[in-house]
């Protein structure tokens, strides 16, 4: 059966709280911690960010932290501007980035509660192993397939066919939404998850591409396709506004489309 | 594909870049290794996590790694939303549902079998649990029809704007409780003009 | 010791699972109306004697929709049920005697009430 509990060497143990800085301005901060080296279970540890000394963002608590109370705080993170989809993470319960999402929007009584993207193996504190979900992007080819002899120039598209690529190509693979979802909890490891079958669908409908069939053909999969059951949570978690439910509705559409 | 730099066509046995087609085709079609993870020389690609670089340096196997590893947590920490409420509301309808068809089996074969066991029937459906029973398989009902009609505008690629999303799932819920209490009022009705 | 591009890969497709949603959305759409009149019958019957509900049940205008209604239902149960099995069963064994006891309870179900519902109708 699956399992909806944490197995036995994940489970939370209590964790340490970090000195409060003397300031006015104080937030709470509970961040999930795991250290491969000390063969101790992952923790909470509380931490207090002095705000008047710190960006707005939760990323800034989380550099300032890192920098001024404990720089083993393992953490990825890039751009700062929710264009790289380095810092994804469980923030106040949601995934999404932590350099667009603001202290002050964190709802759970101004307590900012972080922890890895869920129910993936945790390389160090809030960094998760994303080497599976890199391999399913892979799998389903995201680059222009063409057999006829490229032109000269560039492929022609018209604008509406280009149209409809928006809302697809802005995907900035930060997992969010493929973590956020219980049926890639429960069968990641057969179910492609959104992120990947969102990138299916932008080389699905790219009127470029000479492997609409060849495509869906590797799509016609009661797991890697159909265990989406419209749960929504990916809609909801995506940082960039994008809709994978929407688009996997849409390969679902385009599967039935080509049987009558 | 040429104005690439040969280091980012790397590709090691654990590590998929997965941005670069030919290299990535190349590779997996014979098996070739273009680069060994020592002489890469640009480990930190945005799509590689540098860990991973780690563990090919060790040469240890994803599995073995793995298994050291906690999992994150998942629907311990995820934050209750109406969407994914919705959503195993309507798996645990339709599994009740599914169990509930043999109340309506053993009520048919009752009927078939002559006057003594449908009257037994009736009056185990009629006493107070019964009549609980059917009340909340009504409910049961009503809900997972009305999530499905749902589903089918999802189908259609129609509801998935958050407004709508959120409203579809209110209109569900309301409906499905004004609807059962409305069957429910009208089978009285019905009784009692009998 | 697989790559993981190969455990993704893994079996490949399986080259089927449209025909099994398409079936879920039609018996689905077929399911509407025909529980709209059950319920209606259901109602109409509640209390009544075995002589009334036999002779309700064995009209054909009410028998002949309530076995496509068996017929529709226990198609649409059958492929949810399978649907839950395979997300949460995931031991190889148990998950096929899982699947089997699901088809078994539905033929079992289905064929009840379609015999029931002939008995009722043919009066034998």
């Amino acid at each position: 059966m699956v399992q909806l509990t944490l197995p036995k060497n994940s489970r939370l143990v209590e964790g340490k709280t970090w000195p409060k800085p003397q300031a006015k301005n104080v937030t709470p901060f509970k961040v999930y911690r795991w250290n491969p080296d000390d063969g101790i279970n992952p923790r909470v540890d509380t931490f207090y960010v002095d705000r008047d000394d710190c960006g707005p963002m939760v990323l800034d608590g989380l550099i300032w932290i890192k920098s001024k109370v404990d720089s083993t705080l393992t953490f990825r993170r890039s751009c700062r501007e929710g264009i790289c989809g380095s810092c994804a993470m469980n923030i106040d319960g949601t995934n999404t980035l932590a350099c667009t999402k603001g202290m002050d929007a964190c709802a759970s009584g101004g307590t900012v509660k972080i922890y890895p993207l869920p129910h993936m193996p945790v390389i160090k504190d809030l960094v998760p192993d994303l080497t599976q979900f890199y391999a399913q992007h892979a799998s389903v080819e995201p680059w222009l397939k063409t057999d006829t002899r490229a032109p000269g120039t560039e492929w022609k598209q018209s604008r509406d066919d280009r149209e409809k690529l928006d809302g697809l190509y802005e995907c900035i693979l930060c997992a969010c939404c493929s973590t956020s979802c219980p049926s890639y909890w429960w069968n990641g490891d057969r179910y492609l998850g959104p992120a990947a079958l969102l990138q299916a669908y932008r080389w699905l409908i790219d009127s470029r591409d000479e492997a609409t069939g060849h495509r869906l053909d590797e799509l016609e999969d009661p797991f890697k396709l159909y265990r989406c059951h419209t749960i929504m949570n990916c809609a909801k978690a995506c940082p960039k506004g994008l809709n994978p439910a929407k688009a996997i509705a849409e390969i679902k559409a385009m599967m039935v489309a080509r049987q009558f | 594909m040429s104005h690439m730099r040969s280091a980012d066509r790397a590709l090691s046995e654990w590590t998929i870049v997965s941005m670069q087609p030919d290299a990535f085709e190349a590779a997996t079609k014979d098996g070739r290794r273009l680069c060994g993870p020592r002489r890469c020389a640009a480990p930190h690609h945005p799509l590689v996590p540098v860990a991973n670089f780690e563990k090919v340096q060790t040469m240890d196997s994803p599995k073995a790694a793995s298994s050291a590893r906690p999992l994150s947590p998942h629907l311990q920490i995820y934050r209750p939303m109406l969407s994914m409420m919705m959503s195993i509301v309507h798996r645990i309808t339709g599994a009740g549902l599914y169990f509930g068809t043999a109340l309506v089996a053993i009520w048919l074969v009752a009927a078939a079998s002559g006057p003594s066991a449908f009257a037994s029937a009736q009056a185990v459906y009629g006493s107070l649990i019964g009549q609980v029973v059917l009340f909340l398989y009504t409910w049961t009902l009503i809900h997972h029809a009305l999530g499905g009609v749902r589903h089918l505008m999802w189908d259609t690629g129609r509801g998935f704007e958050p407004r709508e999303r959120e409203l579809l799932y209110r209109a569900t819920l309301g409906g499905s409780v004004v609807l059962t209490v409305l069957v429910w009022i009208v089978g009285y009705l019905l009784r009692g003009a009998a | 010791m697989r790559t993981p591009l190969g455990q993704v890969r893994g079996l490949g497709a399986a080259k089927a699972g449209t025909e099994h949603f398409w079936l879920q959305r039609m018996t689905a759409v077929a399911n509407l109306p025909l529980t709209i009149f059950f319920v209606g019958v259901v109602a109409a019957l509640a209390g009544s004697s075995h002589a009334g509900a036999t002779a309700m049940l064995g009209a054909p205008w009410i028998a002949i929709p309530m076995l496509l209604l068996t017929v529709s239902v226990v198609v649409h149960m059958r492929i949810g049920m399978q649907v839950i099995i395979e997300d949460y069963v995931h031991d190889e064994l148990l998950k096929l005697l899982a699947l089997m006891a699901n088809t078994f309870f539905a033929v079992v179900v289905g064929l009840s009430c379609a015999f029931a519902l002939l008995k009722i109708s043919f009066g034998v």
